[in-house]
C-alpha cells in the first residue's frame, strides 16, 4: 500500500502544466487549420459536383438500371417464398428507445445506435469514481435509482437537429424515440452491460435482444456473470432496482442491459 | 464557407480537454517543454486536418487523439536518429523561483523520474505515460497501442514493478553515497 502510495506520488511530482501562452498560440493554429481544412473540402465538394452534373444522365441511367434490377429481384424471391417481402417489413421497428438528453435540447434526429455527444445514459456508479471514463462525465443532476446515476457523453456523433414525432420532455430529460428492428445490448450498438435503458417492446422481444425489466426481482450471478459482476461483484444473488410505474413514456418500461461490455476498466482484483 | 459553429464548439472542447494531457504525456516522454509544446501543437494541427474523416465508431475520440500524438513523437524521433542524442539526455529546463532550495529538489526529483522511465522498455514507457499523464483506461490503452486490455494490464504490473526496483536501487546509492561523505569528513 506505502509503494504505491509512494510510487503515486512521484509519478504526480513530474506535475507538468503547460505554458499558457503556448497553449493559446496552438489553439489558435488548431482552429486555423480546422479552417482552412473546412475550405478546402468545400472546394472539392463543389468540383464533385461539377463533375456529377456532367454525367447527370449515365448516373441517372445507372441508377435506373439498378433499380429495376432490385425488383426483379424481390419479385422472384417473393414468388419462391411469399414470406419473404412480408417478414422483412414486420421485422422493423421491434424495439423503440426513448433516448435521453438533457431538457432544452434542440430535439436531435438519430439515425445509428452510436452515443451522440450530450446524450445522457443511466450507469451503475463505479465505486468512488466520478466519472467513468473520459467519455462518460458524471452528470451534475440527481441520482438516478439507488446505485446508478446519469452521465453524460462527451464525444458522440454529432446529431442533425429538426422535428422528431413523440418525443416527450419530463422533468430535467427529453426522451427521443429510435425505431430498432435489432437493438442488441452490446458495444457494438453503444449499449453497455448494466446500463438502464427505456424502451418499448413485447417482454419476448426484450429478452431477446438481452434486457431485462427492472422489477426489483432478485437473480442468481451465474445466470448473468458479467451484469453480476458489476452490480454486485462475488455475491451469488443480486437484486435489480425497482422501477416498475416509473416510466415516463406510456407503454415503455425501464431495462437494464444483461449483456454486453463494461462500461468501464473494473480496478484490478474487483 | 468557415467552420460550422457547432463544429468549432466540438472542436474548442476537445481541445480544452485533451491539451494539458497530450502536453503532459510528450513532456513525459521527452523531458523537453519546448519539444512537448511543438509536438502536442502539430498532433492538434493533424487533428484539424483530420478530424471530419473521424468516426466515432472506430474508437473514442481519446484513443484517436493520443495515437495521433504518439505518431508525431515517433516520427520526430525517426528524423532525429542519428543527428541527436535522445531528448532524455538533454539537460531540464528548472523555472526561476525565488525558492531556490524546493524547486532544486523538485527539478532533482524530475530528473530522477524521467531517467527512471527512460529506462523502461518503448511498450512500457507508452503505457505507463498514456496511464498516468494522458489519463487513459486500460481498455483505451489497449486501442492506441494495438494490445489486448488484459495485456496493458500485465505490462503496467511489470512496468511499476521495475521502476519501483529501480527506485529501491537508487536509494541505496544514496544512502551509500550519504554514509561515505559522513565517514570522509
Amino acid at each position: 500500500m506505502s509503494d504505491q502510495f509512494e510510487f503515486n506520488e512521484l509519478i504526480k511530482s513530474l506535475n507538468v502544466t503547460p505554458d499558457e501562452e503556448a497553449k493559446q498560440k496552438a489553439k489558435a493554429l488548431f482552429l486555423q487549420k480546422a479552417e482552412e481544412a473546412e475550405q478546402t473540402q468545400t472546394a472539392e465538394h463543389k468540383k464533385t459536383g461539377s463533375v456529377f452534373r456532367k454525367n447527370r444522365r449515365s448516373l441517372f441511367n445507372f441508377a435506373a438500371g439498378m433499380a429495376a434490377m432490385l425488383i426483379l429481384t424481390v419479385g422472384i424471391l417473393t414468388a419462391y417464398d411469399p414470406s419473404f417481402l412480408t417478414g422483412s417489413v414486420s421485422g422493423g421497428g421491434d424495439i423503440v428507445q426513448y433516448r435521453m438528453f438533457p431538457a432544452g435540447t434542440e430535439t436531435p434526429v438519430l439515425d445509428t445506435a452510436q452515443k451522440y455527444s450530450g446524450e445522457l445514459s443511466v450507469f451503475h456508479i463505479p465505486g468512488a469514481d466520478e466519472d467513468i471514463n473520459s467519455q462518460f462525465i458524471k452528470s451534475d443532476g440527481a441520482a438516478f435509482a439507488e446505485g446508478f446515476a446519469y452521465y453524460v457523453t462527451q464525444f458522440g456523433s454529432k446529431a442533425d437537429t429538426g422535428k422528431v414525432e413523440n418525443t416527450v420532455t419530463k422533468g430535467k430529460v427529453l426522451y427521443v424515440p429510435v425505431n430498432r428492428s435489432d437493438y442488441k445490448a452490446d458495444y457494438g450498438n453503444a449499449v453497455c452491460c448494466g446500463e438502464i435503458v427505456l424502451l418499448k417492446a413485447s417482454d419476448k422481444v426484450l429478452q431477446k435482444h438481452g434486457y431485462l425489466p427492472c422489477k426489483g426481482q432478485t437473480l442468481n450471478a451465474k445466470d448473468y456473470p458479467v451484469l453480476a459482476g458489476i452490480l454486485a461483484p462475488g455475491a451469488e444473488q443480486f437484486t435489480l432496482p425497482d422501477l416498475s410505474g416509473q416510466s415516463p413514456v406510456e407503454g415503455a418500461v425501464w431495462c437494464i442491459a444483461a449483456e454486453g461490455d463494461y462500461p468501464y476498466t473494473r480496478p484490478a482484483g474487483n | 464557407m468557415s467552420l460550422d459553429p457547432k463544429d468549432r464548439k466540438w472542436l474548442e472542447e476537445m481541445f480544452d480537454t485533451y491539451y494539458d494531457k497530450v502536453y503532459a504525456f510528450l513532456y513525459a516522454r521527452t523531458g523537453n517543454t519546448a519539444l512537448a509544446e511543438d509536438l502536442a501543437s502539430q498532433t492538434f494541427v493533424k487533428i484539424a486536418e483530420s478530424y471530419r474523416t473521424y468516426r466515432r465508431e472506430k474508437g473514442a475520440v481519446s484513443t484517436w487523439v493520443f495515437t495521433i500524438a504518439l505518431n508525431e513523437m515517433r516520427s520526430h524521433f525517426r528524423r532525429l536518429k542519428g543527428k541527436e542524442t535522445a531528448a532524455l539526455d538533454e539537460p531540464l529546463e528548472l523555472p526561476d523561483s525565488v525558492d531556490i532550495e524546493s524547486d532544486f529538489v523538485r527539478g532533482e526529483t524530475k530528473k530522477e523520474l524521467l531517467s527512471l522511465l527512460s529506462r523502461l522498455d518503448e511498450r512500457q514507457r507508452s503505457a505507463v505515460t498514456l496511464k498516468y499523464y494522458g489519463e487513459l483506461s486500460n481498455r483505451e490503452i489497449g486501442k492506441v497501442l494495438a494490445i489486448s486490455e488484459s495485456n496493458v494490464s500485465t505490462i503496467l504490473n511489470r512496468a511499476i514493478i521495475k521502476l519501483k526496483n529501480l527506485m529501491e536501487q537508487c536509494d541505496e546509492i544514496a544512502v551509500f553515497a550519504y554514509k561515505s561523505q559522513e565517514e570522509s569528513k
